[in-house]
């Protein structure tokens, strides 16, 4: 895995609108089965973010957990055949990096139409257009996401 | 339209106050502080309906307007209130002018000079008029102001240096709000009980419906509960789901908006309702309530929109899962009946809805007198806010909102509109001036609540006019514009649409908040303070001497 390169950043991103697309189809799923927002009070300024915070906790375990814990990167970057490494070993992050780490920052892209707070995940985003191609997540968890060599079948002899 | 002067500003302020703009947020400065406690000898109404019959008319003995000395009516002081829809009505003493802020502080601000003597910070926004009681405590008699918020608290507090005496959180559910203004008569106060659930239900997810709207009796003293009156009799039950999980219920809604309306001679109340929220729609629906004050036992409750059931969420779609079947026409009473008695000793309830209807029943039993259409009518008016009653001269006037909140109908006829009391027929009509020209989010409808004198009927407009008309024909007698900005005694105020609870009359004194910036209205924070000039008071009421006015 040492020799892979820096991922496109048009790949990460890609993969990067796969999860948050797996990710709100599955928190919608989670809302509805939860039925945590259903009643009105959990529409009051006290109930309503620790219910949308624990709504994305248990979509994010549910959806990209078991990817991370099972293949350490995500359902996105695994079929965009992208892998997620430390900068210092370049083998893959120990799941509790990946989960505690890297994992708040996708359900943060929700920030984006939340008026000016979407300086925070366009501040993490647009950092991948430096040299490093690494967003601020990376730099938090000391991760780079690589481009996994595509393995050609060996040729069969006759 | 900023309300306060970049160019003379530190960039630093400037940074800061922009800031606060993007956030929505007014500037507030500090107003100048007045050194005594607030007067509380004359109270120059009791709350909404000046009196517990809900006329909104002012006596001759109260004030000092009068269609000879109108013409010298002008700004005295302005106030910047703190958000950009003001939704307080108020109070007046012989020195003192009570306010709320939709920031939740009530002031207590000198009538004369608009200088702060006291302010109380309420358990959210104040929503309703100010009301005032003569309470009866083990200590003595006692008089106490009442208020509700959008919180769903009533508060009552001393008058006379802003501390709080009790609080009471009124609500059966946790988006219940007290919009309407409570009325205070004999040692009880009657809270009318509204709901914002007609919002939450544009969420697709949430299971809508399950508030019931609900008239509550309060001892003044003490706020305990007396007795609560609920709308709808049942509590709603699961109708349905949608989306395989959400649950639906019914039936919900019918919440009471507005002031209830006291009929001590008979020992009951009058208060109107809304539509309901979800199915099924129900009987208790935009209809008027008579219950007794004794028990809240209901006495009768005429409906006059059958099958109105309408939220929110039929605004996006009204195959929204939220969007009941029957989808409106949402045709609440937002306006308190009046209790009228003619020459003749016949007393008359006189209803305005916002489907342009207005109503004469009799109170005693709701039976219909006359009825008279008016206008066009909708979801935002129709008889909106509030009517008022001229007993002298036996005239209902009415204001006519007639505003689509899509634009503009050929069919809209918005305007002031006095009728005979009696029989419901046309005196005259004054249709609303346009006033719109060169400004956005203007419109020229009579939205907010009157008030009349003998002389004069006091109607405030959606496009910033305030004018005064000759109760008698109709005639304008006296207009100011209120849009735009205004030096206020701290900082400057911002005018816009005049609507909700609308002008008070009070000695020489006329009393409005302009700026209101729901359904797509002109926002702004101008509480100001008119005044007849010190040579014109021919006669004052109760007002202090113009000559006494320390500028």
């Amino acid at each position: 895995m040492s020799s892979n390169p820096p991922a496109n950043r048009w790949r990460r991103l890609f993969a990067t609108g796969i999860d948050l697309l797996l990710f709100l189809v599955g928190a919608m799923i989670v809302t509805l089965v939860s039925g945590l927002l259903e009643r009105a009070e959990a529409w009051e300024y006290q109930q309503l973010i620790p219910r949308v915070a624990l709504i994305i906790f248990i979509t994010y375990l549910l959806v990209h957990g078991l990817a991370l814990y099972k293949y350490k990167h995500t359902l996105g970057k695994q079929w965009l055949k992208l892998r997620i490494v430390s900068t210092q070993s370049q083998q893959p992050l120990p799941f509790w990096k990946l989960l505690w780490l890297r994992g708040p920052f996708l359900p943060m892209l929700l920030l984006l139409a939340a008026g000016p707070l979407a300086v925070l995940p366009l501040l993490d985003s647009l950092l991948i257009f430096t040299r490093s191609k690494r967003c601020g997540h990376d730099y938090v968890a000391a991760s780079q996401v690589v481009c996994v060599a595509i393995k050609r079948p060996a040729q069969e002899t006759e | 339209m900023l309300p306060v002067k970049l160019p003379t500003m530190h960039k630093t302020n400037q940074f800061w106050l922009l800031a606060l703009l993007l956030f929505g947020v007014s500037p507030m400065v500090t107003a100048q502080t007045c050194p005594s406690n607030a007067g509380t000898e004359h109270f120059s109404s009791t709350g909404w309906g000046l009196g517990t019959g809900n006329q909104r008319f002012q006596t001759d003995a109260e004030q000092s307007l009068r269609r000879d000395n109108i013409s010298s009516l002008e700004l005295a002081w302005a106030f910047a209130l703190d958000s950009d829809s003001p939704h307080s009505y108020p109070l007046v003493t012989e020195d003192t002018v009570f306010i709320g802020t939709t920031e939740g502080r009530l002031l207590a601000l000198d009538r004369d000079t608009g200088c702060l003597r006291w302010e109380f910070e309420a358990n959210g926004g104040i929503r309703t008029g100010i009301v005032h009681g003569q309470v009866s405590t083990v200590a003595g008699t006692r008089p106490l102001l009442f208020f509700g918020t959008f919180q769903g608290r009533v508060h009552a507090v001393d008058p006379t240096d802003g501390t709080e005496v009790w609080q009471r959180d009124v609500r059966t559910h946790p988006f219940a709000v007290v919009t309407g203004t409570p009325a205070f008569h004999n040692n009880k106060l009657y809270v009318p009980v509204s709901s914002i659930e007609v919002v939450l239900a544009a969420i697709p997810i949430y299971s809508c419906c399950n508030f019931r709207g609900s008239m509550l009796a309060l001892d003044a003293a003490t706020g305990a509960d007396q007795w609560r009156t609920f709308t709808i009799n049942k509590e709603a039950e699961e109708t349905g789901s949608h989306y395989f999980f959400v649950e639906e219920y019914g039936p919900s809604g019918a919440p009471v908006w507005s002031a209830p309306t006291i009929d001590a001679d008979a020992g009951q109340l009058f208060f109107g309702t809304g539509e309901n929220y979800s199915a099924p729609a129900t009987k208790g629906s935009d209809a008027i309530f008579a219950v007794a004050l004794a028990d809240g036992q209901v006495r009768w409750q005429q409906q006059f929109t059958e099958q109105d059931a309408y939220n929110m969420s039929c605004e996006t779609s009204a195959k929204h899962p939220n969007c009941p079947e029957e989808n409106g026409p949402d045709l609440d009473f937002g306006a308190p009946p009046i209790l009228a008695t003619n020459k003749e000793g016949q007393r008359l309830l006189l209803i305005g809805q916002k489907s342009g209807d207005v109503r004469a029943l009799n109170p005693d039993n709701g039976k219909l007198l006359w009825q008279q259409k008016l206008g066009l009518g909708g979801k935002l008016g129709g008889v909106h806010w509030g009517m008022a009653l001229a007993p002298k001269q036996e005239l209902l006037l009415v204001p006519m909102s007639d505003r689509s909140p899509f634009g503009k109908s050929p069919d809209e006829t918005p305007g002031l509109t006095a009728l005979n009391m009696n029989t419901g027929e046309v005196a005259w009509t004054q249709p609303a001036e346009d006033g719109c020209a060169g400004r956005s989010q203007c419109s020229s409808g009579f939205s907010a609540a009157i008030i009349a004198t003998n002389d004069i009927v006091f109607a405030g407009q959606l496009n910033g006019l305030l004018s005064g008309y000759d109760i008698a024909t109709g005639e304008l007698l006296w207009q100011v514009d209120t849009w735009g900005e205004v030096d206020a005694v701290n900082g400057t105020a911002v005018g816009g649409a005049i609507d909700v609870h609308g002008p008070m009359v009070a000695g020489h004194n006329l009393f409005v908040s302009s700026g209101y910036g729901s359904f797509g209205q002109r926002g702004g924070n101008a509480f100001l303070a008119y005044r007849l000039k010190p040579d014109s008071n021919q006669s004052r009421g109760n007002a202090t001497p113009a000559s006494e006015v320390t500028p």
